[in-house]
């Protein structure tokens, strides 16, 4: 069983997570032919699976995506950049990569866009990075080595989260806050501070909602992905409505007052899926 | 002219030198990525600052997430209390063992075993090493809730050492004493490696830049040969966006050198004859960075919790690799100016490499590659840090 893990535009992230997983994976006999912390870049060898964490941001990223997609049986798109572009996604948005200031000793910038939108991709395993037991299982899984995949989540951050859902009193909202006026058991939606949790995929544990709202770096929740028309205010308006019991019509109005789209999409803002909505082929899969 | 590309690896997010070979070597160190990271925080909640930072890292998270933070409190006037700053020195200390630990036994391996021709030895040391690594990395998930991009926390609600020492359950103690004789073992290596090659590895003159303190995250920048203290917003404004790819790097004359050996000279550890005995080669950055990791193991071992003592509200960590410098500046719009070590040594990393092929004087190919990688990476840089943050035309 042979493994490489190929990074493009990212903070590598993904890649530490992983490599907290190499002792394992190399006691379970699979061999890693590319690491490139490890031992280099990968250089085109045959591999069962080819994990790919990152962007695309330059010409070299898309020859070497369509070089593994030659060479890897399976390939593994790790992470919120490597699914839905990343926090860099919004290079697609404010400029083209062929605005930003380039040096002509390296690779020619093309339009920033996430993996699965330059090749097929096998699995999508979004988040950031994906928890590590999250991963192993889904390697697992994947490679047939114990463990089996499983399905996609349709929790949300919430789902995890400690705070309590209250009834909403004024419908009035902010995305600031200041941490001495609120209630640390309380949901912030429920307190009028917009929290991305309902519309983010479950699994990363909640651990920033205890401090701070959720910023949705997972990526959207399954919801959002499988349905064409539903935007992630849409879906918080659903949620704002049956705590307040006002209208939806009325919670969508309050929300987008304060909820500027780019704020919803920080870490999805270079998906063709996420702007538009378009493509169903999504393969996830996620330990609950 | 003849000229050499080499895309480095080995080193975290993209980098590539080019060597032009004519009579001598010229060379120019370049990031090939663009995260545009600094534009991405501008248009966001300050509370969300701190955790977008620290994905411009997937390795130095918590030292971003720090100096992010600390530049918030100072946004907003408030004081960071010694029982945070206890915290956040604590977390920072973590964030450096393991960097310290995957970069000289993982990414500088392949230097290590070519200097010092022990290949089966520093095979081993991986090994051990990558174990340890993730045996840590859960420390940090014990700590703070995640491996990699943990939640440290925001204004008043960093959790105290207490809570931090109930979830680890002093298992640190344990883990910094079983690291503490592979770090022996890598001090050996780092010394011979430094006898082997250090003259064909010199350095020439540099600026010294550390935070002047004993601490990860108290203090101002110093000059620590000098004494002179360097404001940060002098090194925002030394930047240059073309030349170095989507790196924007610092140009001073002499060039800074931030990172271990600067913060070893600003402690004490390590004086300016000791670095001229080595002609201030850049591999006695590996022997540095050994030195910190056992100091910072030791105290772990004893149970005594890193103290900063007055924590300043203000954007500046030393990270792994040197010093970070967070400035942000909020009227009516926000505007973010983030300084990484790696866009700090630029100048010196060029300058080592060429220092070092024009002693060495290599004529084919593959030992010219092999001299300019095992420089640039005695310095650990860190292009997922310095090439996010280049500003381009709107
Ligand atoms: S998904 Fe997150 S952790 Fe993974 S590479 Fe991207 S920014 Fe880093
Ligand atoms: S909206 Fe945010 S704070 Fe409220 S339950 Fe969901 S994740 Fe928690
Ligand atoms: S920002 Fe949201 S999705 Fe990301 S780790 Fe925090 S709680 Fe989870």
């Amino acid at each position: 069983m042979r493994i490489a893990f190929i990074s493009l535009s990212s903070c590598n992230g993904c890649q530490v997570s992983f490599l907290t997983l190499v002792p394992w994976l190399q006691e379970n006999g699979v061999e890693i032919v590319a690491e490139p912390f490890i031992d280099g870049r990968w250089s085109g060898e045959r591999v069962d699976l080819a994990i790919v964490e990152g962007s695309v941001f330059n010409e070299e990223h898309v020859r070497i995506l369509k070089e593994v997609r030659r060479n890897a049986d399976k390939i593994l798109a790790l992470g919120t950049c490597a699914v839905y572009g990343g926090i860099q996604g919004i290079l697609r948005l404010t400029l083209s990569g062929g605005e930003a200031a380039t040096d002509p000793d390296a690779p020619r910038p093309v339009t920033p866009r996430p993996v699965s939108e330059v090749i097929d991709v096998d699995a999508l395993l979004p988040r950031c990075p994906p928890p590590h037991r999250m991963l192993a299982g889904v390697i697992a899984g994947l490679l047939g080595i114990g463990g089996e995949p499983e399905r996609l989540t349709g929790l949300s951050v919430c789902s995890q989260c400690r705070r309590k859902m209250k009834p909403i009193k004024e419908l009035r909202f902010r995305v600031d806050f200041d941490p001495a006026e609120v209630d640390p058991d309380t949901c912030f939606l429920s307190q009028g501070i917009i929290c991305l949790g309902p519309v983010t995929v479950g699994g990363c544990g909640a651990h920033c909602t205890g401090r701070i709202p959720c910023a949705g770096c997972a990526g959207p929740a399954l919801d959002l992905v499988l349905m064409r028309g539903l935007r992630p205010v849409d879906k918080l308006a659903h949620v704002v409505s049956a705590l307040s019991g006002r209208s939806y019509e009325e919670a969508l109005e309050a929300l987008e007052q304060a909820l500027h789209g780019y704020l919803a999409h920080t870490f999805t803002s270079s998906s063709s899926l996420m702007l538009s909505k378009p493509r169903a082929r999504i393969i996830e899969y996620v330990r609950r | 002219m003849e000229r050499v590309i080499l895309d480095l690896d080995r080193i975290e997010g993209e980098a590539r030198i080019i060597i032009d070979v004519d009579g001598g070597f010229k060379a120019r160190f370049i990031g090939l990525d663009y995260r545009a990271v600094e534009r991405i925080m501008e248009r966001q909640p300050l509370y969300r600052l701190p955790l977008i930072a620290s994905r411009i890292c997937g390795i130095c998270f918590i030292s971003h997430y720090i100096a992010s933070l600390k530049e918030i409190y100072r946004l907003k006037g408030r004081r960071i209390e010694d029982g945070e700053a206890e915290t956040l020195e604590y977390a920072n200390t973590l964030q450096h063992i393991v960097d310290n630990l995957l970069h000289f036994f993982v990414m500088s391996s392949s230097d290590v075993a070519r200097l010092t021709g022990k290949k089966d030895y520093v095979e081993q040391a991986r090994k051990k090493a990558l174990k340890l690594f993730t045996e840590w990395m859960m420390i940090i998930a014990r700590a703070f809730g995640d491996p990699v991009h943990p939640m440290i926390g925001f204004i008043g609600s960093v959790p105290s050492m207490k809570e931090i020492r109930e979830r680890t359950r002093g298992e640190e103690r344990r883990l910094a004493r079983e690291t503490l004789s592979l770090t022996e073992e890598g001090l050996r290596l780092a010394e011979e490696m430094l006898r082997e090659a250090s003259s064909l590895y010199p350095g020439s003159n540099y600026t010294y830049i550390a935070l002047g303190s004993r601490s990860l995250i108290a203090g101002a920048p110093v000059n620590p040969e000098t004494g002179e203290t360097i404001d940060p917003e002098r090194i925002i404004r030394e930047r240059r966006a073309a030349g170095h790819g989507y790196i924007r790097a610092v140009i001073h004359d002499p060039p800074y050198r931030a990172g271990p050996v600067s913060r070893l000279l600003a402690a004490g550890a390590l004086n300016s004859s000791t670095l001229r005995e080595y002609s201030n080669t850049p591999l006695i950055y590996h022997l540095a960075r050994l030195l910190e990791l056992r100091r910072e193991l030791e105290m772990l071992a004893e149970d005594a919790a890193p103290e900063p003592g007055e924590v300043e509200a203000r954007g500046l960590v030393e990270a792994p690799r040197g010093l970070l410098i967070h400035s942000y500046t909020a009227n009516g719009e926000l505007r973010v100016s983030v300084v990484t070590p790696t866009a700090i040594n630029t100048i010196a990393i060029e300058r080592d490499i060429e220092n070092a092929l024009n002693t060495i004087k290599p004529r084919d190919k593959k030992t010219i590659e092999e001299v300019a990688a095992t420089t640039a990476r005695a310095y650990n840089p860190c292009l997922s840090c310095a090439a996010c943050l280049v500003h381009v035309r709107r």
